[in-house]
């Protein structure tokens, strides 16, 4: 798949694309219909997404990118708000020269979307949010134990749980390399901002465009009670949970054709709107 | 007459970021060269000496990096003893245009080590060298390797861990200081007690950090460096050596800074009393201790209370690694060329809150390989023209 670099006020930023690859500094060749931008969670980088826009890329136009800080994006430091996170996707948006994409966000990447999705309701044509209840259930003993690991005081933890029980072995490898790709100061920091955001957040109400929650099945069933009380909260949205079968938090790689399934019924009705 | 006190270092380029994913080791050699020959008021066609080494260029990188700099020097250096190379490439540097072979000599090194999620600490100490037959297959690391050391000194010394984390603390104050380091949140004598081991008896902060970065280095004659932009720094003295080709021959406290040292100080004409502070390759918080022992700065088993309650730190008996140093400013591989960098921008002097008063003479020396196993030496002495 390829990749190139973007420059933002001299910051590098990796953006992975379908299509075929372009001259530096040129956007990626766009397909018609709507195009689908995903948003990487908290600690991680575009790269859990590499198997979902490989299913998808054969009739849509997908992108992806890391943000500073996370993956092989430039900076030491990750973004301290939401909200700098969501201008920062407009702005990726904006360079390739798309309108009114399809976003699928997972866990922080959700939250990035609900800004956007809140802040200029007419600039997205729909939202697929998923693993949002476990972001929802962040809590003070997660983000303790992430100060720590920053201290040197902790080991970086790996959580099993984020794939489903009984996966693959290569799934499993797969959830750890995917997790020691970033340093762990952004992770620190995403956490940080992930609480913030739902202490702060007011748009529900502004979110107008066609939004999807979808989970992994072997999720607990507090993390998924979390997010359909989340969706109940938003008016005009689908209040319920779509779950995915064997697939926990990090289903956009466990289950990636079943997802790519429902992010294109996202984009078919996004078109037809 | 000596070569030494004959040529001096007119310019020098630190690469700024820490994490650069975006750029090759290539890339990064050649930014630094452009910025350290514009820092000497040269330009590349002045440049006819090529010196570097690297963890991840091939046995033919020099050659490829002057093709990509699409220069043909008339005198090419690849040495690579370790990280401790470029300091080492000074000197030779020096000695080839004393002897004519060149002029304008280029040190330069780049890596993306923190990109490629290279472990550099816990790779199999000796690799598959026939010296570490009888190491390597026991699962020796490089990190145990240091840690054995550290663990030998406080058996024969009483050196306490918390002298050893003084050291840290000192260097990680001198970060806080520096905008392009990478760590720059202080730290306390605790913190590093408290964060986790790694090797015992070395904590995660008793090593240094894994950056991205490179440096570049512009040597000339004294001479042609008194016309150039900046005030040239002299070489007064050098030495090189290796030790511990295997473990416990000879013994563990004794580095090849000793031989290096000494030879350095005699070509110079100075004792360790007449150095106003020193860069000294910090891989781990023991390799300090050890090296300023081994240097003469105080006697064995002295060390811990050497280092210990800012005894390093900037307004301490001798201030050490003014930079943050490998342990919290970068480390991206091979630290060398940073030691000599550090030195030279101090002796010009202006840096600020981290400039160490009165800095007229210096000292470099790096450590590359395996303390305790196989390890190279390279001392530099360094003087404000």
């Amino acid at each position: 798949m390829p990749e190139k670099y973007l420059r933002r006020d001299g910051l590098p930023l990796l953006l992975r694309h379908t299509g075929p690859t372009t001259l530096p500094e040129q956007p990626p060749q766009a397909l018609t219909g709507p195009t689908v931008l995903c948003l990487h969670d908290a600690g991680l980088q575009s790269s859990i997404f590499s198997d979902l826009m490989t299913a998808l890329g054969q009739d849509l136009t997908c992108l992806s990118f890391d943000l500073p800080g996370h993956g092989r994006s430039g900076s030491l430091d990750a973004l301290p708000s939401v909200r700098e996170m969501a201008e920062i996707a407009t702005w990726i948006a904006s360079w390739c020269r798309i309108e009114r994409p399809i976003l699928v966000g997972h866990g922080m990447g959700a939250l990035v979307a609900l800004e956007w999705a809140s802040r200029q309701p007419d600039a997205v044509g729909g939202l697929v949010l998923c693993g949002l209840g476990r972001t929802l259930g962040l809590d003070d003993k997660t983000i303790e134990i992430m100060r720590q690991v920053t201290c040197g005081k902790a080991p970086r933890p790996f959580d099993p749980t984020r794939v489903a029980k009984d996966c693959a072995p290569e799934l499993m490898k797969r959830a750890y390399m995917e997790g020691i790709a970033t340093d762990p100061r952004a992770t620190l920091v995403d956490f940080e901002a992930s609480r913030r955001f739902f202490d702060d957040f007011e748009g529900k109400d502004a979110v107008v465009c066609p939004t999807r929650f979808i989970d992994g099945a072997a999720e607990s069933n507090e993390a998924r009670e979390r997010a359909e009380k989340f969706a109940r909260s938003m008016t005009g949205v689908q209040a319920t949970v779509d779950l995915v079968e064997d697939a926990a938090h990090y289903l956009p790689f466990e289950q990636p054709e079943a997802l790519a399934i429902r992010v294109r019924e996202m984009a078919n009705a996004a078109e037809a709107a | 007459m000596s070569y030494c006190g004959q040529f001096a270092i007119a310019g020098v380029h630190e690469y700024e970021s820490r994490w650069s994913p975006d750029k090759t080791s290539f890339q990064i050699m050649g930014e630094c060269t452009r910025d350290a020959l514009a820092d000497a008021g040269l330009s590349l066609s002045d440049v006819d000496g090529l010196f570097g080494a690297s963890m991840t260029m091939g046995a033919m990188g020099m050659v490829q990096f002057a093709e990509y700099l699409n220069v043909k020097p008339r005198y090419l250096d690849g040495t690579n003893i370790g990280g401790s190379s470029f300091v080492s490439h000074v000197a030779h540097a020096g000695a080839a245009i004393h002897a004519g072979l060149c002029d304008v000599a280029l040190i330069v090194y780049g890596s993306t080590a923190a990109s490629d999620a290279m472990a550099i600490g816990t790779g199999n100490a000796g690799g598959r060298d026939p010296s570490a037959a009888f190491v390597s297959p026991y699962g020796m690391t490089l990190v145990s390797s240091y840690a054995m050391v550290a663990r030998r000194h406080m058996h024969e010394f009483g050196t306490t861990s918390e002298q050893l984390a003084d050291i840290a603390v000192s260097t990680r104050h001198h970060a806080s200081l520096n905008p392009h380091a990478k760590m720059r949140q202080p730290i306390t004598r605790e913190d590093v007690l408290e964060s986790r081991v790694i090797a015992d008896p070395l904590h995660l902060l008793d090593c240094c950090i894994i950056s991205d970065g490179g440096g570049a280095i512009i040597v000339t004659s004294l001479e042609r460096a008194r016309d150039l932009r900046q005030t040239p720094v002299a070489i007064l003295g050098s030495g090189e050596s290796v030790a511990h080709r295997e473990i416990g021959a000879p013994d563990l406290m004794t580095m090849a800074a000793r031989q290096s040292g000494e030879q350095a100080f005699a070509m110079a004409g100075l004792t360790p009393a007449q150095i106003d502070f020193c860069t000294i390759y910090d891989s781990f918080t023991i390799t300090v201790l050890l090296t300023l022992e081994n240097l003469g700065f105080c006697k064995a088993g002295e060390g811990g209370a050497f280092v210990e309650n800012g005894g390093i730190g900037l307004g301490g008996r001798l201030p050490t690694n003014p930079d943050g140093g490998g342990l919290s400013s970068n480390h991206s591989g091979m630290r060398g060329i940073f030691l000599v960098i550090e030195a030279v921008r101090q002796l010009r002097g202006g840096l600020g809150e981290r400039q160490v008063e009165g800095a007229e003479v210096a000292l470099a020396h790096g450590t590359g390989g395996y303390l305790g196993l196989m390890h190279s030496g390279a001392t530099l002495i360094l003087k404000k023209d």
